[in-house]
């Protein structure tokens, strides 16, 4: 195998090298490398990363996929609590991407370095269109008012959601100095709050309710609808926790004991804040036992914890509901962590 | 009151309806809460948004089995196979450098959620076309080096990327958007990524790329660069939308002096072009000459310029390779390559997505 090859075009030579492969592949990382606005995603480092995108679009889906026939001819006849629940949902789903501030995604996507990472982010770029196509598909096929959603899930429970965000999230932004340990965590301590604490948590008893009506046959179609989304959702709960155990590994200051305990207490106020709101929902109506959500919802915790590599709180020996965990995707398809490549395996030698 | 969009009708309150409506500006608008995109203000972004999803694809709907036998054969030139490394070498960069302005600066900048949609959307699809590059690299089984080095040995590659690197730099900062320069500031970046980079400078390795194809050579990759003109084109019109709005509710930044800047960008933009052409590009291996190559640049240039409401830079320039527009035609021969749907919409309309999984 030659260190260098030499590829004569006319009057000109370009040489590659070996040294110049391996200082490409070796300027990757998750913060602080190379910076270029050049998507070279080849050699991949994060194969991990890569193969999510794969199994990301090849879960490609538009709501109006699905039939809403049932659902519609349904509406009128639900009773007056599950049509409640039904446009809390719409209101809160609506309202979940302003609330999580999952905006800060894009800063995130701004700091991270290597392309292979901007790439699967881009994903989620995508995945925020789906949310809205999803609220029109739903919104004109059932008629519903939009504005009286909102109006409903206007609630101190779900404000208080959004409080929580402010409170705790740090002020980072793309001019943030990424060298600097505290701003390391800052980006952590977010990436945690936005996915985990956030997307991983809230909202599942509204989930939760719409997948236990749909058991009944009651509005089906949108039971398969939320079952696409929350698919996507598990792909980047996925993502963001490879990504906190990656920027970890590249950078072991700041996973810190006080770091691990602040992250563990964000989970516990966000396990609480999602018990408040099932607290104020007619569950029940939902077929759903208020107490066993509850638990549901601090297995759940668990289960994001222990996949950032945080001790679990809650310790429940199984699910509350398993036939639930089958409908958030919430199986033990976890693969093993952080394969990433070798430089010898991301492309061919003998190309060298 | 009730909002129309598609074949469907959403019930709104008229008085909240009226109130998103107003608050609905390109840049500086008020942050709608919840669903904000009813009522559309901003109709031809829906529009091209719908457009873009029916023409979803993704690189491995394509088969490159032929591509490949080819590729290893001797049917196929030194200077064929230059050329698509250059192809794959160029878009690398640039369906990133256009995706990364696309999120960072222009869905930054915008306020009303369908302009937001449909701006996601387009990172979406450069993100699309980066994934059809790595596509064809792995299956020819290149080294990705090979042609990332095209970028760090080729000047008239590197002045190309600057031209459009440095604009999008400059705007990654929090910016008054009150002040006009800035808003002209905005006004040239959708100008330059829309009319002169993906209307322009892609169509000189498009040209070749597709000049291949028509002779049969590389089929599985001229077919995903069809798939990828066709998205651009939906680009070009979605960010000349963009532009005509933001002026039409920015009238002070139109100003003579700026337009003839804009003109002047062009210029700039096709002289970076021209040199591109002539330093790298083997126009005649493919049977084109650079007079008629050099003639379609400025052809669809002036194009660009009128379509935005300036002044073309030549006049009266005719179109000497009118098949590289009919190859975005994909819609009129579905199944080109034997077995795949092609559009995204039509595999829906078969009913073989809705499975009973529940």
């Amino acid at each position: 195998m030659a260190d260098t090859i030499s590829i004569n075009l006319g009057e000109r030579t370009f040489n590659l090298d070996r040294e110049k492969a391996e200082e490409a592949y070796a300027a990757k990382k998750v913060i602080n490398g190379r910076n270029s606005m050049f998507f070279n995603i080849l050699p991949l480092k994060y194969t991990w990363a890569y193969s999510l995108y794969k199994e990301m679009k090849n879960s490609h889906w538009e709501p109006g996929e699905t039939s809403l026939q049932t659902d519609m001819v349904q509406w009128s006849q639900l009773d007056e609590s599950c049509q409640m629940l039904y446009k809390f949902v719409l209101g809160a789903f609506a309202k979940s991407q302003e609330i999580s501030q999952s905006g800060g995604i894009y800063t995130i996507r701004d700091l991270v370095t290597a392309p292979e990472l901007k790439l699967v982010f881009g994903r989620f770029v995508h995945e925020e269109n789906t949310r809205n196509d999803i609220l029109v598909y739903l919104h004109g096929s059932l008629a519903i008012n939009p504005m009286e959603c909102a109006a409903m899930a206007n609630t101190p429970a779900m404000a208080a959601k959004q409080q929580f965000m402010v409170d705790y999230l740090s002020p980072i932004d793309r001019d943030t100095d990424t060298t600097v340990l505290a701003n390391k965590q800052a980006i952590i301590r977010n990436i945690f709050l936005m996915s985990q604490c956030m997307e991983g948590t809230q909202y599942f008893s509204l989930w939760a309710s719409v997948f236990s009506l749909a058991a009944q046959n009651k509005t089906p179609g949108t039971g398969k609808i939320f079952r696409k989304l929350l698919k996507d959702v598990s792909y980047r709960i996925s993502l963001f926790d490879k990504l906190i155990k990656e920027l970890i590994d590249e950078n072991p200051e700041v996973w810190t004991a006080e770091l691990q305990e602040e992250l563990i207490g964000h989970m516990l106020k966000a396990v609480k804040m999602e018990q408040e709101l099932v607290s104020t929902l007619p569950v029940a109506a939902a077929g759903l036992d208020p107490d066993a959500l509850n638990t549901y919802i601090e297995y759940l915790a668990d289960n994001r914890l222990s996949a950032c590599g945080l001790a679990r709180q809650y310790h429940h020996a199984t699910s509350p509901f398993p036939w639930l965990d089958e409908q958030i995707h919430l199986t033990a398809e976890q693969p093993a962590h952080a394969s990433t490549a070798t430089l010898a395996s991301s492309f061919d030698d003998d190309d060298l | 009151m009730n909002a129309q969009i598609d074949n469907l009708t959403i019930p709104l309150d008229e008085a909240r309806a009226q109130k998103n409506l107003d608050s609905k500006r390109v840049i500086g608008g008020e942050k709608i809460s919840g669903f904000g995109l009813l009522p559309l203000k901003y109709p031809w972004a829906w529009d091209i948004y719908s457009d873009m999803r029916a023409n979803h694809w993704e690189p491995e709907d394509i088969p490159m089995q032929k591509d490949v036998e080819q590729w290893r054969s001797d049917e196929i030139s030194d200077v064929e196979r230059w050329i698509i490394k250059m192809g794959i070498g160029y878009f690398s960069a640039a369906e990133g450098i256009v995706g990364d302005n696309m999120i960072h600066v222009i869905r930054d900048q915008v306020t009303a959620p369908e302009l937001e949609l449909v701006f996601r959307r387009h990172a979406h699809e450069e993100n699309i076309h980066a994934d059809s590059l790595v596509y064809m690299v792995s299956s020819l089984g290149l080294n990705p080096h090979e042609c990332e080095a095209i970028f760090e040995d080729v000047r008239t590659v590197q002045e190309k990327t600057n031209f459009v690197v440095s604009n999008s730099r400059s705007l990654r900062r929090d910016m008054d958007m009150s002040l006009v320069e800035n808003k002209q500031a905005l006004a040239r970046n959708v100008f330059i990524f829309g009319q002169c980079m993906e209307g322009t400078q892609f169509y000189g390795l498009f040209g070749m790329i597709l000049s291949l194809y028509r002779q049969n050579k590389f089929p599985g990759i001229g077919q995903m660069f069809r798939y990828t003109l066709r998205d651009e084109s939906n680009h070009i019109e979605l960010l000349r939308n963009l532009l005509i709005d933001l002026v039409n509710e920015n009238p002070e930044i139109w100003t003579e002096e700026f337009k003839n800047e804009l003109r002047e960008t062009m210029a700039e933009a096709i002289r970076l072009e021209k040199n591109f052409i002539r330093d790298c590009l083997p126009v005649s291996s493919v049977g084109l000459n650079l007079e008629d190559f050099e003639q379609y640049i400025d052809y669809i240039a002036d194009r660009r310029l009128q379509t935005c409401g300036l002044e073309p830079l030549k006049g009266n320039v005719g179109n000497p390779f009118p098949w590289l527009a009919e190859m975005m035609d994909i819609k009129k021969e579905q199944n080109f390559f034997e077995g795949r749907v092609t559009e995204y919409q039509k595999s829906t309309a078969l009913g073989n997505i809705d499975d009973d999984e529940l």
